[in-house]
């Protein structure tokens, strides 16, 4: 396969994970904008509308003839080859709620980082994904992983929003046991500790040149 | 026992659920939050939480034990409840999780220009550089649906609501946006012909306008 993104974590971090774990072979393809005040894009843009994708769009996601644009799309299409949707309806219920609840968690956070005016934000962020990340803490309880007994793609995508928020302040997670549990319990997953410790995984940058905060 | 479906006095995130609801007759008690005279109303009811919501938020559903906020996990739950999530092929759900994200995105651009701009003058600024953004997509969408009845074929599936919702949004700001799509034109005039759904727009349950809250800089007044 080949998965195609900026040369950042990002929306693509998670599929990184999920490629990972499943063991899927694949080419991780970045893109790198140029440097301010241009920030620029043609790599991507001169290429973009000859793949073979009907949406073109970054994240993309080519498995031999099938091209797959949008990250939930992409998540859902390697979960549904390795079983990693939720095994019960309860489950698959509790991923399409987090798969939601997660990209709003994740809309509030890059609008933070990219904001111009980050400084001034952060205090006001700090105190309300503090309520945000106690509601997912409530919602994992003591379940091993967020829809119930078996891992799912949610849990990659919470993995990585959680990791990104430790690096703006550890307290956020660390007043939850759970959560401190959960990513204790991720990174101890085979795959994914002999990934982070090797050289393909990408500890930054989280976000792309023009951010206020993990551009880095 | 009726389902529940709890959403603003207006269109939003809800309507293409509402859509849903009515096309399939499902027997249902709509539960309307003023959002431009009694917004504290939700506030309220948000903090007291009597359905025990995991994410208090709006829309949300409850059907017996299924309790469901995010307007895609509702939308999910529908189809799967009522067959509208295609035939359950690798293919098919390939394309409905393609192009939900897809009209999230074109639902988004049109969000952020309606919500972003605070006065006339940002307003008119970004109107053509949204509408840009948009195009494209929309073109896409076109080729995608091709000539087919709905976008997975010739049965209609949940995302066909979401593309009628998404595409009445920008229409009403940008009234030529279709002009030399005739399929989409088409798709449009198909879905409204749908019995059921032509009873449901031309009753008072249908809220034809706003198309988001008061917050708004277009759309929701
Ligand atoms: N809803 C889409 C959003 C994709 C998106 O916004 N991609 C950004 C980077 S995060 C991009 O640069 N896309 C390239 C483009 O618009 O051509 C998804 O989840 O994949
Ligand atoms: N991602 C959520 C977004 C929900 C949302 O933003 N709801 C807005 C109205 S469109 C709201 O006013 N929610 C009430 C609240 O935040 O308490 C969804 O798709 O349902």
């Amino acid at each position: 396969m080949e998965l195609a993104y900026w040369n950042i974590r990002g929306l693509a971090q998670p599929i990184r994970l999920l490629l990972e774990y499943t063991g899927e072979k694949y080419e991780d393809k970045k893109f790198e904008c140029g440097p301010a005040p241009d920030y620029d894009k043609s790599c991507w843009f001169d290429i973009k509308e000859k793949l073979k994708l009907d949406f073109p769009n970054l994240p993309y996601l080519m498995d031999g003839d099938v091209g797959v644009t949008q990250s939930n799309a992409i998540m859902r299409y390697i979960g549904r080859k390795h079983d990693l949707l939720g095994k019960t309806e309860q489950e698959r219920v509790r991923v399409d709620i987090m798969e939601n609840q997660a990209m709003d968690f994740r809309n509030g956070w890059v609008r933070l980082c990219y904001n111009p005016n980050f400084d001034d934000m952060k205090e006001g962020y700090l105190k309300s994904v503090k309520d945000v990340i106690a509601k997912f803490s409530k919602f994992l309880g003591d379940r091993q992983w967020f829809a119930g007994e078996n891992l799912t793609v949610v849990d990659f995508v919470m993995y990585e929003l959680l990791d990104q928020h430790k690096l703006l302040d550890a307290t956020l997670v660390e007043a939850h046991d759970n959560l401190t549990k959960f990513m204790k319990r991720f990174e101890e997953l085979e795959p994914i500790k002999a990934y982070m410790a090797s050289d393909r995984f990408m500890k930054g940058p989280l976000n792309n040149k023009m951010a206020k905060f993990g551009a880095e | 026992m009726p389902s529940i479906f709890g959403y603003w006095t207006l269109r939003g995130l809800g309507q293409a659920s509402r859509f849903i609801l009515e096309y399939t007759g499902e027997e249902y008690q709509d539960v309307r939050f003023d959002a431009i005279n009694a917004k504290e109303k939700w506030q309220e009811e948000k903090t007291k939480n009597p359905h025990g919501l995991e994410f208090p938020n709006l829309p949300f559903y409850v059907d017996g034990d299924i309790k469901l906020t995010q307007s895609a996990a509702i939308l999910h739950h529908l189809a799967k409840k009522h067959g509208l999530a295609g035939a359950n092929t690798e293919e098919e759900w390939r394309r409905l999780d393609l192009l939900e994200g897809v009209l999230g995105d074109v639902r988004m651009t049109f969000a952020w220009l309606c919500y972003g701009c605070r006065d006339e003058a940002s307003f008119s600024a970004q109107r053509p550089v949204m509408r840009e953004r948009v195009t494209p997509v929309i073109k896409q969408l076109s080729a995608s649906l091709g000539s087919k009845q709905w976008l997975l074929g010739d049965k209609i599936s949940y995302v066909d609501f979401l593309l009628y919702d998404v595409l009445s949004n920008w229409l009403e700001l940008e009234k030529d946006l279709l002009d030399e799509l005739p399929n989409l034109q088409q798709f449009r005039a198909r879905f409204e012909a749908l019995p059921a759904i032509k009873a449901y727009m031309q009753s008072e349950r249908f809220i034809k306008w706003p198309l988001s809250g008061p917050d708004a800089f277009f759309g929701g007044k």
